[in-house]
């Protein structure tokens, strides 16, 4: 690996090891340029990864820490932002570690549907929010989303659904082996017409690319592979940048402000090296890729004298139209034992209800799959609502476990303006820089779709024959792991951050590829989409960069 | 969180000690949704010394309330529950590694609850106290953020890890059937055993 001097000015310097950072870093630096990757965390190695549920779960083992990277959140701007308390996770919660929440993602690889892109067209405008268009349709994405199927490793089955969007490709694997959950959702599903099929996963279910086939260990959801089956950046992206020659990765490194010149171009960056030195890596151009929560914070806290609001903020869109992904689930309980946690978390999957129907009187689409739902601890944790929540017949209730399954429901989130990642004015993290402060509630049509389609999943457990079903109620979500919309692409430099190309209207050489890109949710499972937005991103970074034009 | 007529928030606000609320709400949450997980439960300490019998925090007295307790949320009946599971001893632990920041306002709530008991029962302390009469005293006192916290960290005592102290021989695990093993191979369940492979229709 190479080791660049802070002083000499590399091609690319890009914020961020994870989904979009891995893909951006490999394609630029195959493609002959010199890349840093600044990366806050650390490296893991697949014999870190234990299945331990207390320290993954309860203590941040590999998520960003609220004793030195605290947030706040208030529901909305009148509110008063309060910090996150000892002992609960921060409400926008990634992994801070080479790869990022590529490590410890469920690997759902959805594509986005056409209408994702252009459905404000189709709908027209909702009340109360930005619903806005893509700049960019699914035809110009498909051959990227095709891309991260076979570079980034996708399995599953195609042409087996009705509105499955046009493929160039099939998927390079077959889909996983079925689980118990995922024949149920079958039948349930097509004993009321609909149309289940295989859930596309970015896990091997053969060997693919020097990385060996899924062992079925049951903890893929909030950990990191101890096989590398999971398609992570750490496994597939990242080690295939740093062999190129031209990639180093710096790990421990927080970058905390883009500097630019009097001509309003990026000069590089401030960051605190793994022994808190402040250090200043020079480059000619910047791709933040740090997520939709840390790449909004960055360039609000890069405000100097000619950007007075932040970075690239000359429409006041950085930050604003944080979207989460809504949804509820839905246990069954069956006569006989499924064993769901075994194996990946989903294996089947419903998109009948994809797209929204003006008919129902509000806006919303998702998708329902077959699912484990947590690990032992989280699961005895959730009790049904009304039931006993101790003594014998709680006890007899975890003895379910085997038996349940459940029906997760995932669905769109809306823009909303106010919802947004902004400064906290007082609080600080351990370096002294202010803090992420959120704001978000949900749109109540966001919570009446989760709600429609939790009644959807009901009837399919129903129809396959559950003995007993209790939901997880429908809420306001104060916190989630898909950080979306915050630097929203769009062709007009006043309503958005980013260009079509992902170059921000205000500064020529400063690129924003991740979560904070989208212009609308999606039905969940955001990562297939950032990583098909990295790619393209990189395809057209490239040719700038050739042509001068950057 | 400034919208009190948020249920949910009136909830967390309820119960907010420790992780007792923050766990279960994330635990529905993380259920399907990964997305909304976020919000909740976790603390910063990772533990790291292997869990003893002895006792480090809680005294002899305070050991035989909590191991009480946790034996009526997790009983003991043709499966061994909490008590054999060694629910007790992870909370001690806990009390000096990972919770060791919120040992104090624990033990303040165990101390409110035994004064509570001892003033309406006079002769006995609460492990001592017949079947019955633990469970109507917890009944009445199961909104507590004490009791909360004593179910989460039962809880989390049976299922975690058994070198955190709990879970002791893999009781809470064979609890629910399942099984500590570091891969499978399907068929995994019973609905899956003959599938004949996927068809579209």
């Amino acid at each position: 690996m190479p080791k660049y001097r802070d002083s000499e000015p590399v091609d690319f310097l890009i914020v961020g090891s994870g989904a979009a950072g891995g893909v951006l870093a490999r394609e630029l630096a195959r493609g002959g340029f010199t890349v840093v990757i600044m990366e806050q965390g650390q490296r893991l190695q697949p014999q870190d990864f234990e299945h331990d549920e207390l320290k993954y779960w309860l203590n941040n083992g590999i998520t960003n820490d609220p004793t030195i990277s605290p947030q706040t959140f208030r529901k909305t701007p009148a509110g008063v932002a309060q910090k996150t308390k000892p002992g609960f996770s921060n409400p926008l919660w990634y992994a801070r570690t080479v790869g990022g929440s590529s490590v410890h993602f469920t690997a759902n690889f959805w594509r986005f549907h056409p209408i994702d892109f252009e459905e404000r067209s189709r709908l027209g405008s909702m009340s109360g929010t930005g619903f806005a268009d893509w700049p960019i349709s699914y035809a110009e994405l498909e051959p990227y989303y095709t891309k991260v199927d076979w570079e980034i490793g996708v399995s599953g089955l195609s042409g087996v659904y009705p509105n499955e969007p046009h493929r160039s490709k099939s998927y390079p694997m077959p889909p996983m082996p079925v689980k118990s959950s995922g024949v149920l959702l079958e039948r349930g599903a097509r004993r009321l017409g609909l149309h289940p099929f295989p859930a596309p996963l970015a896990i091997t279910s053969v060997p693919y690319r020097g990385r060996p086939a899924c062992v079925h260990c049951g903890f893929c959801m909030g950990f990191g592979c101890e096989v590398r089956a999971k398609s992570s950046a750490l496994f597939t992206v990242i080690p295939e940048a740093e062999a190129s020659g031209r990639c180093e990765l710096r790990t421990g490194s927080y970058v905390v402000r883009i500097a630019t010149n009097a001509r309003g171009r990026v000069t590089g960056v401030d960051y605190f090296d793994p022994d808190r030195r402040s250090r200043f890596q020079a480059a000619r151009a910047v791709i933040l890729c740090a997520n939709g929560a840390e790449t909004p914070r960055l360039l609000l806290m890069s405000a100097n004298r000619l950007f007075p609001h932040g970075l690239a903020n000359s429409s006041g869109m950085v930050g604003k139209f944080l979207m989460f992904n809504q949804g509820a689930g839905t246990y069954g309980v069956f006569e006989h034992e499924l064993n769901e946690y075994k194996s990946v978390q989903a294996t089947r999957l419903v998109l009948d209800f994809y797209d929204s129907d003006p008919k129902r009187g509000f806006y919303g689409g998702g998708g329902i799959d077959a699912r484990i739902g947590p690990n032992p601890i989280l699961w005895a944790l959730a009790a049904p609502a009304g039931a006993p929540s101790w003594g014998k017949k709680f006890k007899d209730h975890l003895r379910t476990f085997p038996r349940t399954m459940l029906a997760g429901g995932h669905t769109t989130s809306l823009p909303v303006e106010t919802n947004s990642v902004s400064l906290d004015p007082d609080v600080k993290d351990a370096w002294g820089m202010p803090v992420i402060r959120c704001t978000h509630k949900d749109h109540a049509d966001d919570l009446k779709f989760a709600a429609w389609l939790q009644q959807r999943a009901v009837e399919i457990l129903e129809a396959a024959g559950a003995q007993r079903i209790w939901l997880e109620p429908v809420r306001e979500y104060d916190g989630s792991v898909h950080l979306l919309g915050t630097c929203r692409m769009g062709n007009d430099p006043q309503s958005s951050v980013v260009d079509r190309y992902h170059r921000a209207h205000d500064v020529p050489n400063l690129f924003i590829c991740d979560g904070s890109s989208f212009v609308t949710s999606g039905r969940g499972q955001p990562t297939m989409t950032i990583q098909a937005l990295a790619f393209r991103a990189a395809a057209h970074i490239a040719q700038f960069a050739r042509r001068g034009e950057i | 969180m400034s919208d009190t007529d948020d249920i949910l928030t009136s909830r967390e606000t309820r119960r907010d000690f420790l992780f007792g609320a923050g766990g279960a709400l994330a635990a529905t949450w993380a259920a399907t949704n990964w997305p909304a997980i976020a919000a909740a439960h976790t603390h910063a300490a990772a533990a790291t010394s292997n869990g003893g019998a002895a006792l480090v925090v809680l005294s002899a007295a305070e050991a035989l309330d909590v191991e009480a307790i946790a034996a009526q949320i997790v009983p003991s009946d043709d499966a061994p529950g909490a008590r054999e599971a060694g629910a007790l001893y992870f909370i001690d632990r806990s009390m000096h590694t990972w919770l060791a920041g919120q040992a104090e306002s624990f033990r303040a709530g165990l101390r409110d609850f035994q004064t509570k008991f001892a003033a309406t029962h006079s002769t006995v302390g609460f492990a001592s106290a017949d079947d019955a009469t633990q469970r109507a005293f917890l009944s009445a006192n199961e909104a507590s953020d004490f009791f909360n916290s004593m179910r989460a960290l039962t809880l989390i005592g049976l299922f975690a890890l058994p070198q955190y102290g709990g879970n002791r021989d893999g009781i809470g695990w064979r609890l629910i059937g399942f099984e500590n093993q570091h891969a499978f191979a399907p068929p995994f369940g019973y609905y899956d055993r003959d599938y004949p492979g996927f068809k579209a229709r």
